[in-house]
């Protein structure tokens, strides 16, 4: 077994989740999720590997954003195209949904890195790998995450009340 | 210690605060009611965010969803789209199926059938099918040939017409849903193979009783193996009155051997098949019309004991049929390759080529 093929059986769940989660494109995040192990190959030597991983994988995402955005917009379309078929698959139940949909809205609300950092600890990084991927101090992880938490957690709840409201509006 | 502040409270929930930190921090959260309050709220935050990065992936591929599930049509669903795709292409398929049946089948009367069922050696390799192929042999009447070509799909295309004669068909067939079953074994496969065969046999045989109303039936066995068929006259070998069977040397080791079933034989029972039937057959005894006998069951028996042996041999069973001069249907079966039955019917008496 290749280095690559480790790192991509090791990591590659990992990332793809951690990249689906961001970009809210599962297809969008094996893309870049391929391209990063690509990256790996050609790198001489990674001494935190799932740091490296999560931090080439951020900057390809970022790279990414700055590129043409009409190519995203077909890729995103293709990608639907696709999910369209895939939906029929497992029945999600409309307060799944609902969820699913408050979540995406509450963490697009995050500043991008509070963002990164939660989705990175969710993936089971520790706060020096976080602090690798993404540049920071060691020391500012926690407080990054602890604000990234109390945003996210206040505005899934924010939403959740709103919608509450309308409900109770549109029942009365 | 002062009190802490989020981010630490978070790193240490975290496990990520240095050993001398945390004890620190866990020394201060049990005199201060205020932060283990912040504590407490802390873990609720790293459980709900836990939660909700998690309800990022309820959807499959990761979209973002509607704020309700769209619901599609009753007329959309994924099966009922199948259903009604089975549906069409099971119907148009029929109509095809008739149509091609019904145009071969036409073609076959109009045009005397040359072509004769071949049976492979895997079609011989159980006791059932050995039966069938000499039933077929013994008691199919010429246009068994016919099937050649149309093979399998003929068992498919020719239903209709099959259900059709149905109607004044007093003898028990096998029912085409039967052959058309999937082979569970290999032994089954040669049976509907060689059950392929018959619906067309049978149907063009009742096709012929209409045309011709005094045809006659004849039939040639050959068994051994055949070398290269050489010019000059069959020689004749015996004759058996009883079954009305005439057998020649066709070339050495190469027996032909000629059944004369005579004129006016009941088309029930050609369309009948195996031994069982021509118990049957012979139980009810013969019409006044069928002049000659058919096939007694032990002639049956050991046409198929003579197929059995010829087993050894690598060639396949091969049949070709005609009507000769008289209006005779020939049939020639052997262990022998088609062009080699061919050059044997040539050297057949000229009345009967």
């Amino acid at each position: 077994m290749t280095d690559v093929e480790r790192l991509f059986r090791t990591y590659n769940a990992a990332l793809v989740r951690y990249l689906t989660r961001r970009l809210g494109d599962r297809d969008w995040a094996e893309e870049v999720a391929q391209e990063t192990f690509v990256r790996a190959l050609r790198q001489d030597e990674i001494t935190n590997e799932r740091a490296w991983l999560f931090a080439v994988a951020t900057n390809l995402v970022r790279d990414e954003a700055r590129k043409d955005a009409r190519r995203r917009q077909h890729l995103a379309l293709l990608a639907a195209e696709e999910r369209e078929k895939e939906q029929e698959v497992g029945p999600t139940s409309i307060e799944q949904a609902q969820e699913a949909a408050f979540a995406r809205k509450a963490v697009d609300s995050l500043a991008e890195r509070d963002r990164l950092a939660l989705l990175m600890k969710e993936e089971g990084l520790d706060y020096s790998e976080i602090a690798e991927a993404l540049e920071l101090s060691p020391g500012s992880v926690g407080t990054t995450l602890s604000r990234a938490r109390r945003r996210l957690v206040e505005t899934y709840e924010s939403l959740q009340r709103e919608r509450e409201m309308r409900e109770k509006n549109a029942a009365s | 210690m002062q009190h802490p502040d989020e981010g630490t409270i978070h790193a240490w929930i975290d496990d990520e605060l240095p050993p001398e930190e945390a004890t620190a921090l866990e020394a201060h959260l049990k005199e201060c009611t205020e932060c283990s309050a912040l504590v407490a709220e802390a873990r609720g935050l790293v459980a709900a965010s836990s939660r909700i990065v998690s309800a990022l992936d309820i959807v499959p591929g990761g979209v973002i969803p509607k704020t309700t599930a769209r619901r599609r049509p009753w007329y959309a669903s994924t099966q009922l789209r199948a259903a009604a795709a089975v549906a069409i292409v099971a119907g148009a398929s029929l109509l095809v199926m008739r149509d091609q049946g019904k145009e071969k089948m036409e073609r076959a009367v109009q045009v005397s059938p040359m072509a004769a069922p071949q049976v492979s050696p895997l079609e011989l390799d159980s006791a059932a099918s050995r039966n069938e192929v000499a039933g077929v042999i013994a008691e199919a009447p010429a246009p068994v040939a016919q099937t050649k070509p149309v093979k399998k799909k003929a068992e498919v295309e020719t239903r209709p017409r099959l259900e059709k004669s149905a109607a004044n068909d007093a003898a028990k067939i096998t029912s085409p849903q039967d052959l058309a079953a999937p082979p569970a074994t290999a032994s089954r496969a040669a049976a509907d193979e060689v059950g392929a065969v018959k619906p067309p046999a049978r149907k063009d045989s009742a096709q012929r009783r209409i045309v011709t109303g005094d045809m006659q039936l004849s039939e040639v066995v050959v068994t051994g193996v055949a070398v290269a068929a050489g010019p000059g006259e069959l020689k004749k070998v015996r004759t058996d009155s009883s079954t009305n069977a005439t057998v020649y040397e066709a070339s050495p080791g190469v027996e032909v051997t000629l059944f004369d079933k005579g004129q006016n034989r009941p088309v029930l029972a050609l369309r009948a098949s195996g031994t069982a039937q021509a118990k049957e057959r012979q139980a009810a005894g013969p019409t006044p019309a069928a002049a000659p006998e058919p096939v007694p069951a032990a002639k049956v028996d050991s046409l198929s004991r003579s197929v059995a042996g010829a087993r050894l041999n690598a060639v396949p069973i091969n049949a070709i049929s005609w009507t000769d001069k008289r209006g005779h249907l020939m049939v020639l079966t052997g262990r022998v390759s088609k062009e080699v039955l061919e050059g044997i019917r040539k050297r057949l008496p000229a009345d009967q080529r």
